[in-house]
């Protein structure tokens, strides 16, 4: 059901906008196949495509059980397709959670395994029901809210509270049998999450989804984790930098168990330059063996008294990596500077 | 094709900034469904097999620029809305005053959720992307709109 404000974003995002005579062109110019081709910038490479199916052929059935272990690796041990958790999971940055059922009308539930540092908290939920459920797609909390000792909250489905979470992704249900089905829930921090010793779980309304029905049932489910000293008593490694930069100044460079964050000041930028930076050929991290690692999922920028301040995080590099040097690579307008970072 | 460019363009422009890029994107959209047109047999799902191939090539060309959401700060033009009275200021939003706010995946959400009228399950199709995930980004998205125009 649609309310006042889904009517009024409604009413603004189905207003007609100027369209650049260049799209328009696209669309009237299809039939001239001469200018298709020659206007394509797909970069596919010149192989003969016999030959590419022909390999796709053949290394396909090769990689299959490869690629199914992997991800039911990844699923299991909730860190999806984030490598800076799966990397914390290897190193024992992990609290397997032993705890009874939660149990409110037919739904037992229990968390089975917690991450939490500053960048992310996952949860694996364990779902037992009393009634058989087969084929089930999704498992859904309407009403989730996560808070600490210290009242902070985590995540709330009460838009009214301010909390900690960015975004949340709620992760496709893996069924164990009819009566069993798990579940990670992955929480991004807005900024950091707070160095909580316990967490407080609470919902009572959970929707299940099965390609025949959906089912939504409410109860009471609430439960506690303590979290382990591990979690708590974290401590990042800090990079500093160590070598002068007309342009970059950073600002922050923190190694967590999950992630490298990094924060760097620069003249202002206009759009052109922050779009030219925010591309993922513009800033390269190597480590001293020259390895190479790729900006993550999150770029920021906030400009700040003159300043524009970038933010963002490296996902495949984590304090576990043993790192004492790294050099960050930044192209701007053909400009090249390189900054080094130490421990 | 052209009965569909305002809901092409949205979408594209909701996934990607640049207008090359976008233009490149329904270049290659139009290619794929010329050459693949036989598969659409029923006219009905015409649209969303089109938006479908169209989503595909944001995210080709969007994953060769790199994954990195750039966020861009309004927060000046936010300042200038507060000066009207909120019917006026209705009135002057625009499509992009609304993904503005958003990061890249929202903004596609919530283009295919008010300008398409799909359905949380059509989105999550459309998208690969779990259902709950689209409810509660959609959630999400929403809210960042009430709070930065101070709806109630």
């Amino acid at each position: 059901m649609k309310d006042l404000n889904d009517k009024r974003i409604e009413n603004i995002i189905k207003r007609e906008i100027d369209i650049p005579e260049s799209f328009i062109n696209v669309i009237e110019n299809f039939g001239n196949k001469e200018k298709v081709k020659i206007k394509s910038t797909k970069k596919i490479n010149k192989l003969n495509w016999k030959v590419a199916v022909l390999i796709i052929a053949i290394a396909l059935p090769l990689s299959m059980p490869i690629i199914a272990n992997t991800s039911k690796f990844l699923r299991n041990t909730f860190a999806n397709d984030n490598l800076g958790v799966q990397k914390a999971v290897e190193n024992n940055y992990i609290k397997n959670i032993n705890m009874e059922y939660i149990k409110s009308n037919g739904l037992n539930l229990k968390a089975e395994s917690i991450i939490m540092d500053n960048s992310n908290l996952n949860i694996l939920l364990n779902y037992a029901f009393d009634n058989p459920i087969s084929d089930i797609d999704n498992i859904f909390i309407s009403d989730l809210n996560i808070k600490d000792e210290n009242n902070n909250i985590i995540y709330t489905n009460n838009n009214e509270k301010e909390f900690l979470t960015k975004t949340v992704d709620w992760y496709r249900v893996e069924s164990i049998d009819n009566t069993n089905a798990k579940q990670s829930l992955v929480f991004l921090s807005n900024n950091k999450f707070p160095k909580s010793k316990k967490l407080y779980i609470s919902f009572s309304k959970v929707e299940i989804s099965t390609r025949l029905f959906k089912k939504g049932i409410s109860g009471s489910w609430s439960f506690e984790i303590e979290l382990p000293e591990e979690f708590y008593n974290r401590s990042d490694i800090i990079l500093s930098q160590k070598s002068e930069s007309k342009n970059f100044k950073v600002l922050k460079a923190e190694l967590s168990s999950t992630l490298l964050y990094i924060e760097v000041e620069t003249p202002i930028l206009d759009t052109y330059d922050r779009k030219y930076l925010a591309l993922k050929e513009n800033v390269i991290l190597k480590d001293e063996s020259g390895n190479k690692y790729e900006v993550g999922r999150n770029l920021e920028t906030e400009d700040s008294s003159g300043k524009t301040i970038l933010k963002f995080s490296f996902e495949n590099i984590t304090k576990y990596d043993s790192i004492n040097k790294l050099y960050i690579e930044f192209k701007n307008n053909d400009q090249y500077e390189e900054i080094v970072l130490e421990k | 094709m052209k009965y569909y460019s305002q809901d092409l363009y949205k979408i594209a422009r909701s996934k990607l900034d640049n207008e090359y890029d976008i233009c490149d994107a329904l270049q290659e959209t139009m290619l794929s469904a010329y050459t693949n047109l036989k598969k659409v047999k029923d006219v009905e799902y015409f649209k969303t097999w089109i938006i479908k191939i169209l989503i595909n090539k944001c995210n080709d060309i969007y994953r060769n620029k790199g994954n990195i959401k750039l966020y861009i700060d309004i927060k000046d033009t936010a300042y200038e809305y507060e000066e009207d009275s909120i019917l006026n200021l209705e009135s002057k939003l625009a499509f992009e005053n609304i993904i503005n706010i958003l990061n890249e995946e929202d903004r596609t959400i919530i283009t295919l959720y008010y300008n398409n009228d799909f359905s949380i399950k059509q989105i999550s199709d459309l998208l690969n992307m779990n259902e709950n995930t689209v409810k509660t980004r959609l959630s999400r998205s929403k809210n960042k709109i009430k709070e930065k125009f101070k709806w109630r």
